[in-house]
């Protein structure tokens, strides 16, 4: 269908799911059309394994969700021995998401999945569930720093995932690519805040889903007039004209997290859109609807 | 396991409310693999942005039905649904009662709603001929819901907590009593947090094995997200598909916040 490029990777798709609601890779067999979806994107897996927050851990809102895992998973090196070898015959570029509370932690676990052969990996530079630290991408310097580090580690294609809790993305996506990276992946989930009327307890979390779509978009849209890499734009994609949106607005494939869970036909209902889209306006190639509608003039 | 989850846009053919409380609905079955008694479905419902999780209540090769309480938007709406219009599932999901293993001597505990499950394992307990008595309790006569349970269960034991019929007590009481003087190889219950909490107490002090089907709060209902663990003696497991039916002996009971 829509071969896209990204690095050396070729995607059937240019829908990806979203770390953290696609588990270790194979366990959607039966829901999910995976002819419909890129790539494998993995849970972030850190160097040791992470229990995770406690319960409860998923708070509805009105028009999205509030989360607060924590990173729960089962360690790189469980991954490679009981995971890997399961996702890799499932014939799709595997997307390895790393993460951790310390540079160091981070770095360590990327020297181990650096040596296993997989096609990408992420840096989950913004996770909001893991306490006691400032984000890592909510600052230039730091990310920059880091991505300088894991390219002397490895030249696999890495790719970098940023916060959208920044003043400006455009810093910190240039501080990435500066470093080094090939990719960013914008963005993880907003911070919010939820109130548990039961127990009277303020809750502090990740938010993605609908909601969230407006924010995620503008800010792609504001990355892609800053940096030259391509982009990952995840973030409240919740429809076939929201995916379609996405792309236009500077996203060269979009990953799908919490409407995934709500509709499982959405990656084939968005590449149908876009199939719609490239024939009513005539585009022959991708490079030509990525950013369509970000672009200087 | 075996079955894999699917996707899947199913007709109601029925629906039957009760009491303004309670709804039974009826869809056709379109699950290429058949559905295990303990096992869920995940229903999409438009007013609410998660999917709800519903136990399977009854399963034929032709039809799958759910019996839930209206407790806010989702149930709520999900009850206003009619004959002829179309839900959105994802399932079977999760394990089921271990009950293969066992042959007589079989006692299973149902408190208020939590006797939906229960249904669909009853069912199958008669149909492999295996020897059970069957609990229900509510809080009062027009709260049980004994009626939708297959016939042929001998004995089924009720109980209210104002005795309205039945025996008057709690369900855990009566189970007690019914310890002391009977043998049980295995009980099976579904119920309110702090009835399995207390079935798990009573089964341990009996040395009998107990298997319980949990809730929690979900997103994914899939396995992948890691939003529905419940504290174990093995860590976190989640409800979704690690359960939701536990080893009664393996929850650490005073770890889940109940919600
Ligand atoms: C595996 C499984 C099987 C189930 N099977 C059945 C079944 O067969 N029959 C049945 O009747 N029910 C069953 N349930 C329960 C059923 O899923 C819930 O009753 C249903 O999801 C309620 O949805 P609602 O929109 O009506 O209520 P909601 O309005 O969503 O409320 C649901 C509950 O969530 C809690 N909650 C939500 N948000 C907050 C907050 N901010 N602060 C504090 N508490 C909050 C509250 O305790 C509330 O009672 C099952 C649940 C699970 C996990
Ligand atoms: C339950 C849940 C778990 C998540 N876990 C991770 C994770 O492990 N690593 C990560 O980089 N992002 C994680 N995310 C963030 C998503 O990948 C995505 O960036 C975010 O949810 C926004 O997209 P969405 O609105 O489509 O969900 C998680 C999101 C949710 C809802």
């Amino acid at each position: 269908m829509h071969k896209i490029k990204l690095g050396k990777m070729e995607l059937d798709s240019p829908v990806i799911p979203a770390s953290g609601v696609f588990g270790y890779g194979d366990e959607l067999k039966g829901l999910i059309d995976y002819k419909k979806i890129g790539a494998i994107v993995t849970k972030t897996l850190t160097i040791k394994e992470r229990k995770g927050n406690p319960q409860p851990r998923i708070w509805e809102l009105e028009n999205g969700l509030l989360n607060t895992i924590g990173l729960q998973n089962i360690g790189v090196e469980r991954f490679c021995e009981e995971k890997l070898p399961v996702i890799k015959k499932l014939k799709k570029p595997v997307i390895v998401s790393i993460g951790g509370e310390t540079d160091d932690e981070i770095l360590l676990c990327l020297e181990y999945i650096s040596k296993k052969d997989i096609e990408a990996i992420e840096l989950n530079l913004s996770c909001p569930n893991i306490a006691g630290r400032n984000l890592i991408s909510e600052n230039p310097e730091a990310t920059y720093n880091i991505i300088k580090q894991a390219r002397k580690i490895t030249r696999s294609f890495l790719i970098a995932k940023l916060s959208p809790n920044v003043t400006d993305v455009g810093e910190t996506g240039s501080a990435a690519e500066e470093a080094g990276t090939d990719a960013l992946c914008a963005f993880n989930t907003f911070k919010g805040l939820t109130f548990d009327w039961k127990n009277h307890k303020v809750i502090l979390g990740g938010v993605s889903g609908d909601a969230i779509f407006p924010l995620s978009c503008r800010l792609v849209h504001q990355l892609y007039q800053n940096v030259s890499i391509p982009i990952i734009g995840i973030g409240g994609i919740h429809s076939p004209e929201t995916g379609l949106l996405m792309i236009l607005c500077g996203a060269t494939i979009i990953g799908i997290g919490t409407s995934l869970m709500i509709n499982p036909d959405l990656p084939g209902e968005i590449l149908n859109e876009i199939k719609k889209y490239k024939k009513e306006k005539n585009i022959k190639k991708w490079d030509e609807i990525v950013g369509r509608k970000a672009r200087f003039f | 396991m075996g079955n894999e989850i699917e996707h899947k846009i199913v007709r109601i053919k029925e629906k039957k409310i009760y009491k303004e409380k309670f709804c039974f609905l009826t869809t056709e079955n379109r699950f290429l693999s058949n559905p295990l008694p303990g096992q869920f479905i995940h229903i999409r419902i438009e007013s609410v942005f998660l999917r709800r999780p519903f136990s399977i209540a009854e399963f034929s090769s032709k039809t799958m039905s759910i019996f839930f309480q209206l407790k806010g938007k989702g149930t709520s709406s999900l009850s206003q649904k009619n004959r002829g219009e179309n839900i959105d599932v994802i399932g079977p999901v999760g394990n089921s009662f271990p009950y293969e293993r066992f042959k007589e001597n079989i006692l299973v505990v149902a408190g208020g709603i939590g006797i939906a499950p229960m249904i669909f394992l009853s069912s199958e307990l008669l149909k492999t001929k295996k020897k059970f008595s069957f609990f229900h309790g509510a809080q009062n006569k027009n709260s049980l819901l004994n009626f939708f349970l297959p016939e042929g269960i001998s004995p089924v034991i009720i109980s209210t907590d104002d005795g309205s019929k039945g025996k008057k007590g709690k369900i855990t009481d009566i189970l007690e009593d019914y310890l002391k003087k009977e043998k049980v190889d295995v009980i099976f219950a579904s119920g309110p947090y702090f009835m399995l909490k207390k079935t798990a107490e009573i089964s341990t002090r009996f040395n009998i094995p107990c298997y319980v089907s949990m809730e929690n709060r979900m997103f994914c209902g899939t396995g992948v997200c890691q939003g529905c663990v419940i504290e174990t003696k093995d860590g976190f497991q989640k409800v979704c598909t690690d359960g939701p039916v536990f080893d009664a002996e393996q929850i650490r009971w005073k770890d889940i916040p109940y919600a």
